[in-house]
Order: C-alpha cells, then sequence, then structure tokens
C-alpha cells in the first residue's frame, strides 16, 4: 500500500455492537471503514470511487441482505458482498450464493475468517477497476476513430481480406491498407489478433 | 269389576235354572245361561270359564230330564240344544276372548315394567292442542313452519303451553329431580330453557310435516334450575293422529358431557404444555439474539489483540474493544436468562409482577420477528403500574401469542401499513394490556369463536393459542376481550385484577 489509498470496508449491519467491533478490526489493519445501520443510509451514501467491499448482515430490518443485494445489481453497483450469516438461514445462504455472493461468515466468525473473505472481496474490487479502467481507455481511443476506420475496423475483424473490404467500401485496397495502418496505430495494438480481442471487448457495449 | 260378580252369576244361573225346570214357556229359557258364561269373563280364570260353561250345559241337561224326562217332545229336545250350542259357542268365545285379554294384559304389564323401570326417562304427553293449532294454521294458508315462525315468533312459546303432561316414570322424576308427578307437571314450563327455542320449532316442523319421531339433543333445566344435558326422542305413533299419546324418551348425558369437558379441558392443558415446547420455534430468533452478541465479543477481541500487536500499540481503541466486550457479554447472558426463564416453566408461580415489564421482555423475546416482518412497533408502557399477582411466564405467553396472532395478521401481503401498538394502563381496579395491530381484522360473527380451542383461519395454525390466553386470563382473576373492524385490524386486550390487600 505505497501512495494508492487504503481499501474501503463498508458495514451495513442492523446491531450497533457488531457494527463497531467490526468497524474497530477492520481499522486495526488499517483499512478504511464506514458503518451504516441500514441499507437505506448505505444507498444514500452513493458509489465509492476507490478499491471497497461490503459486509451486509443478511437479515436486516426493512430489507433483507438478499433484496438488498438485487437492488444494488439493479442500479449496476457491483460491488463485491461479504454476507454475515446467522443460524438457521441456510436457504437464504444458498440463495445469495446463488446470486453471486462472494462469501458467507456465519456467526459468530473468527476475526483471521473476516479478513480473509474481505481481503478477497477486495482483491476482486481491484481486478474489476482495473478491467473497468482498461476498458475505458479503448473506449476513448475508439472514440478517436474517424468514421472511415471504424468502417474498416468493423470488416477487418470479421476476417475480411483488404481486397473484400475496398470492394464492399467502394474504395481502392491501397486507401484500405493506409486506413488499417492508421487504425492498428490508434488502438495501440500490433497484430490483427489483439485488434480481434479489443474489439470483442468493446462490443457488447457499443451494441455494435 | 265387582267381586260380587260370582254370586250376581250364580244367582241367575239359579234363577234360570228355577225358570226352565219350573215352567214350561214354548221357548228356550236355557239360552238365557250365556249371560252367565258373559259375566263369568270378568271373573273367572280361563279353566274356570270352560267349568261355568259346562256347568251351565249340565243345568240345562238336567231341567230337561226333570221337565221332559218321560216323553221328550221333539219340540223340547230342539230347544234344548239350541239352548246347549248357544251355551257352548259362547263359552268357546269367552275361553277365546279370556286368552286375547291375557295376552293384552301381559303386554301392558310389561310395558308398564318397562315404562316404570327403565333407566330412560318416559314422559307421557298429549299433543292433541298442539295439532290443531297446527291444523288450525295449515287451514289458514301457512305453507310451512318456517311461515308460521316469522309471522308469529310467540307460538313456540304457546305451543309449550298446550303440551300436557299425562305420566311420566320413576327415572323421568329423577331425572329432572322432581318429587312426584305434579310438582314435575306443574314445573314443566320452566324446564324448558330458552335455549331451546330452537329445538321446539324443529319439533314443530316435525309435527308439521306429519313425522312420526323427532330426536335431539339439547340442554334443559331440572326442577331446581340446574342445567342437564339430556337426549332426547319424541314419538308420534301414526296410528295416534290427534297426537293424544305422545312419548318423549329422554337419556340424561350430563355425566357424559362433563367427562367430555373434562377431558377438553385436559386436552386443552396438554396443548398448553406443548405450547411451551414449540415456543422452540422462537428459538431459531433466540438464537440469533445470542448469536448477535457473541459475534460482536469475538469481533472486538480480534480487534483489540490486533491494536496490541501493531508496531505502535493503541491502547485507546484497546479499551474501547474490550469495554464493548463486556457490554456484549452481558447482553448474551440476559437473553439466555430471559430463555432459561421461558423454558423453566413447572407450575405456575404467583408473585407481584408489574405487567409493563412483563410486556417489555415479551416484546424483546419476538423482536426479531416484528423486525423481520417490517412491522413498525410502537409501546405505551405506562411507568407507575401497580403491581399484580400472576405468573410471569404465564403472562408472557398471553402477550407472546397476541403478538404472534397480530404479526401473522399483518404478514398477508394486502395490509399495507404495518404497525404494532402494545400498551399498558391502570382501568379501574385492573391493570390492562392492549395489543392493536393494523391487520387484516376479523367479522364481529367470529369474535364469539376467537377463544374457542382449535379455531382457526390459518393453514398452519392449531388453534390453540388465544384459548391458551384466555385460559391463563381467566386463573388470573382477569377477563380477555378482542374487537375488529374488518380490513381495520384488531385489538386485544386483557385486565388482571389488582390485589384486595396491599402486597407485603
Ligand atoms: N390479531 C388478529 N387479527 C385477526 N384475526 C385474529 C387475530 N388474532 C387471532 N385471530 C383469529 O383468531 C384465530 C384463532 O387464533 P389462535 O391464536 O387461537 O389460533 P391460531 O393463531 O390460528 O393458531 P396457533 O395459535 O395455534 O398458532 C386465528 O386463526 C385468526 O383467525
Ligand atoms: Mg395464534
Amino acid at each position: 500500500m505505497t501512495g494508492t489509498p487504503s481499501p474501503l470496508v463498508f458495514v451495513v449491519d442492523d446491531d450497533v455492537s457488531l457494527r463497531e467491533a467490526l468497524g474497530s478490526l477492520f481499522r486495526s489493519v488499517g483499512m478504511q471503514v464506514e458503518l451504516f445501520g441500514s441499507p437505506a443510509e448505505f444507498l444514500a451514501r452513493g458509489p465509492a470511487t476507490c478499491e471497497s467491499c461490503l459486509v451486509l448482515d443478511i437479515r436486516l430490518p426493512g430489507v433483507s441482505g438478499l433484496d438488498f443485494q438485487t437492488q444494488l445489481a439493479k442500479r449496476g453497483n457491483t460491488i463485491p458482498i461479504v454476507f454475515m450469516t446467522g443460524h438457521g438461514d441456510v436457504p437464504m445462504s444458498v440463495r445469495a450464493m446463488k446470486a453471486g455472493a462472494l462469501d458467507f461468515l456465519m456467526k459468530p466468525f473468527r476475526d483471521q475468517d473476516m479478513l480473509d473473505a474481505v481481503s478477497n472481496a477486495l482483491a476482486l474490487d481491484r481486478e474489476r477497476r482495473a478491467a473497468e479502467s482498461e476498458l475505458s481507455t479503448l473506449r476513448a481511443r475508439y472514440d478517436s476513430l474517424t468514421a472511415r476506420e471504424r468502417e474498416v475496423i468493423a470488416l477487418v475483424t470479421t476476417g475480411l481480406m483488404n481486397k473484400q473490404i475496398a470492394g464492399q467500401l467502394g474504395v481502392s485496397e491501397i486507401t484500405v491498407k493506409i486506413h488499417r495502418g492508421h487504425l492498428m496505430e490508434k488502438m495501440g495494438v500490433r497484430t490483427l489478433a489483439e485488434l480481434v480481442k479489443i474489439y470483442q471487448m468493446l462490443r457488447p457495449e457499443r451494441g455494435i | 269389576m265387582s267381586r260380587f260378580s260370582p254370586f250376581v252369576a250364580m244367582f241367575i244361573a239359579v234363577a234360570i235354572f228355577a225358570l226352565d225346570t219350573l215352567t214350561t214357556f214354548d221357548m228356550a229359557i236355557a239360552v238365557l245361561y250365556v249371560t252367565v258364561v258373559l259375566l263369568a269373563l270378568s271373573f273367572a280364570t280361563k279353566k274356570n270359564l270352560l267349568v261355568i260353561g259346562a256347568g251351565c250345559m249340565g243345568l240345562t241337561l238336567l231341567s230337561f230330564a226333570v221337565s221332559h224326562g218321560e216323553d221328550p217332545t221333539s219340540d223340547a229336545t230342539a230347544r234344548c240344544f239350541v239352548s246347549l250350542s248357544a251355551i257352548g259357542i259362547t263359552t268357546f268365545l269367552a275361553y277365546q276372548v279370556k286368552t286375547g285379554i291375557a295376552i293384552l294384559r301381559e303386554s301392558e304389564q310389561r310395558y308398564r315394567t318397562i315404562f316404570l323401570a327403565t333407566g330412560v326417562a318416559i314422559l307421557e304427553m298429549d299433543f292433541t292442542l298442539v295439532k290443531a293449532a297446527v291444523h288450525q294454521l295449515k287451514s289458514q294458508g301457512f305453507a310451512d313452519i318456517r311461515a308460521v315462525a316469522a309471522k308469529d315468533p310467540s307460538f313456540a312459546s304457546k305451543a309449550i303451553a298446550m303440551m300436557k303432561l299425562t305420566k311420566v316414570n320413576n327415572t323421568a322424576l329423577t331425572t329432572f329431580s322432581a318429587k312426584d308427578f305434579n310438582t314435575l307437571k306443574a314445573a314443566l314450563p320452566t324446564l324448558i330453557g330458552e335455549d331451546m327455542e330452537g329445538a321446539i320449532w324443529a319439533l314443530l316442523e316435525a309435527i308439521w310435516d306429519g313425522r312420526p319421531v323427532y330426536e335431539s339433543e339439547t340442554m334443559m333445566n331440572d326442577v331446581n334450575g340446574d342445567r342437564i344435558a339430556i337426549l332426547y326422542n319424541v314419538a308420534m305413533p301414526a296410528d295416534r293422529p290427534l297426537l293424544d299419546t305422545v312419548l318423549v324418551s329422554i337419556v340424561d348425558v350430563t355425566a357424559r358431557r362433563q367427562a367430555e369437558n373434562e377431558l377438553h379441558a385436559a386436552h386443552t392443558e396438554l396443548a398448553h404444555v406443548t405450547r411451551i415446547a414449540t415456543l422452540g420455534e422462537l428459538t431459531v430468533s433466540i438464537a440469533h439474539e445470542v448469536n448477535q452478541p457473541l459475534a460482536a465479543i469475538v469481533t472486538n477481541g480480534g480487534a483489540g489483540l490486533r491494536w496490541l500487536k501493531r508496531s505502535a500499540p493503541d491502547l485507546g481503541e484497546v479499551e474501547t474493544a474490550m469495554q464493548r466486550m463486556i457490554a456484549d457479554a452481558g447482553r448474551a447472558s440476559e437473553v439466555i436468562k430471559r430463555l432459561r426463564t421461558l423454558s423453566s416453566k413447572t407450575t405456575p408461580q404467583a408473585a407481584p409482577v408489574n405487567l409493563s415489564e412483563i410486556a417489555a421482555e415479551s416484546i424483546a423475546l419476538v423482536q426479531r420477528e416484528i423486525t423481520s416482518h417490517k412491522i413498525s412497533l410502537r409501546t405505551e408502557l405506562a411507568r407507575k403500574l401497580p403491581l399484580v399477582i400472576g405468573d410471569r411466564i404465564q403472562l408472557q405467553q398471553v402477550i407472546i401469542n397476541l403478538i404472534l396472532n397480530a404479526i401473522q395478521a399483518m404478514a398477508d401481503p394486502a395490509v399495507a401499513t404495518r404497525t404494532l401498538l402494545i400498551a399498558t394502563t391502570r382501568a379501574g381496579d385492573a391493570v390492562q394490556l392492549n395489543v392493536r395491530d393494523s391487520g387484516t381484522g376479523f367479522a364481529a360473527t367470529k369474535a364469539a369463536h376467537l377463544f374457542d380451542a382449535f379455531y382457526t383461519t390459518k393453514a398452519d395454525g392449531m388453534g390453540m393459542g388465544l384459548s391458551i390466553c384466555r385460559s391463563i386470563v381467566t386463573a388470573h382473576g382477569g377477563r380477555i376481550s378482542a374487537h375488529s373492524e374488518p380490513g381495520n385490524g384488531a385489538s386485544f386486550e386483557f385486565t388482571i385484577p389488582l390485589q384486595e390487600e396491599p402486597v407485603s
């Protein structure tokens, strides 16, 4: 942890005592903590901009932890969640697991287990953020392409030869070659294989 | 039948004999012996009847021998024969009648024995007037007894007044605790309680339809006004269309009903015990209550150690963590204490208790359920409530049952707002607790049944909750009641009376 801000752990639990105990635990290992008594308070705070994860009680007043998980997913908030469950909550746990919960800790849990679960969650969030930032770089690069270059990239990545592309676009083969050189450079790739891969990543976002 | 009959008969016989022997009318005087035979019917046994018949025939022959012995004319002989055969035939017929009478008497005797000795109370009644009244109503154009009931609701009581008691057996006297027939007869209208009105209408309907029997079960009063449970059968023989002889047989089932009620009470008691066991439903909730502080303790412990082990230990944080651990341990033991009081119930304990405190404890036990059902709870627990004598655990059970019912009544997704109010107040010479919810409520017609054992509208309900509540509250000398406007929630309240003397 050099230079980068320390990771942030959100705790949502209606039991103030456990909430504060968790706060103390996470701070003792140098993490930042924000504590919430209810999901609504957490939502009001807005999404985090740094590496973060959520520690959530599966039974909550007003809304169950599971419903809250679904709500978050609907809002596009993909923050990794570590669930805390009580006895007899097995069916709920299974549901949560299917819905993509990262980890479960049965109360009472060992502090080390909690820290491990949170570290895993944070690692996942870090990866996700990295992937996200890579994607946004690529998106910026794609946006810098000219209209003609975008037409060429769409055809090139389907595996057509320059000659065929030239035929389709009604330009000379040499023009296609020039466009192709420019767009490879702008997208920061050397090989056709790399280009195809990047294009695939952008595709679902652009709805191409 | 006079006891002089034999002498009268003998005198007649002698007179006939004298007349027959001493006079010589051209007629069969001996035929008159048939009157002797007929008279004998009333006093002679079957065998003697034959003897008398034979005697009369003998006297006839004797007269004939005396008066016409020498030269019997054909006329006289013929007359003698006519007389003999008349006497013979009459004797034969009399003999047969006698046999018939004996059979009849035997069967009547048997009936009387049954009537008197049977364990069934039998009332012989005369419904002539009732039948006539029914007949008159029919001719007035009433279609059925329902139409009569609609037009003249008092007809049932009028009909009761028209029923005449003619005879009863001893069992009937015993059943109704009556000294003798006249006592019973005089008390008859008071034996039929108001709750029998339906039964009377049903009986009238049976009479209206000309049905030969009507059977039912009901409660009646005895002569002293005590309630007795009876099964009865009213037999209206088809061969007595005027209903002058109606037999009402009655079996007293009071003892059996009582046994049944006692069984039921035992059943309730058993269910009560099971109920305490099934408070296990709550253990999930309670386990959660215990786990919560435990989790906090472990976490605080871990955090405290980590603060200590840092290169620059933060003793302030360590101290906070340890203080929280102590608080949480206290919280956990509090929950366990509650759990123990709840499960260790053995015999009811009478002690001075504060209803507000008990309410608070009960709420704590079901807090989880309240929260998880998204119910907003409001409490108005009186601070300075006088103490009452009661069993803490039992009263907790009442309150928990009421709260669980309220929660269930608000579980319906159609219920928009879920609010629960639990209030205690002093109400005159009692303390009162009220549980009001905003659930589905219940119809006024249901109110009477809510507290019945096994009455439930829930798929998984036992219908024991409220019945247990009532038996506990009643055992405490209090009352419990329910009010509701359907769709507007329900309100349950119970009172526990204050002790006469101040608790020392
Ligand atoms: N708060 C309430 N609101 C509306 N109806 C109620 C309420 N409380 C009780 N009832 C009605 O009274 C019935 C009897 O209640 P009771 O508690 O005796 O039995 P139960 O709840 O059905 O079963 P059990 O108590 O064994 O779980 C219920 O089934 C319900 O129909
Ligand atoms: Mg109930």
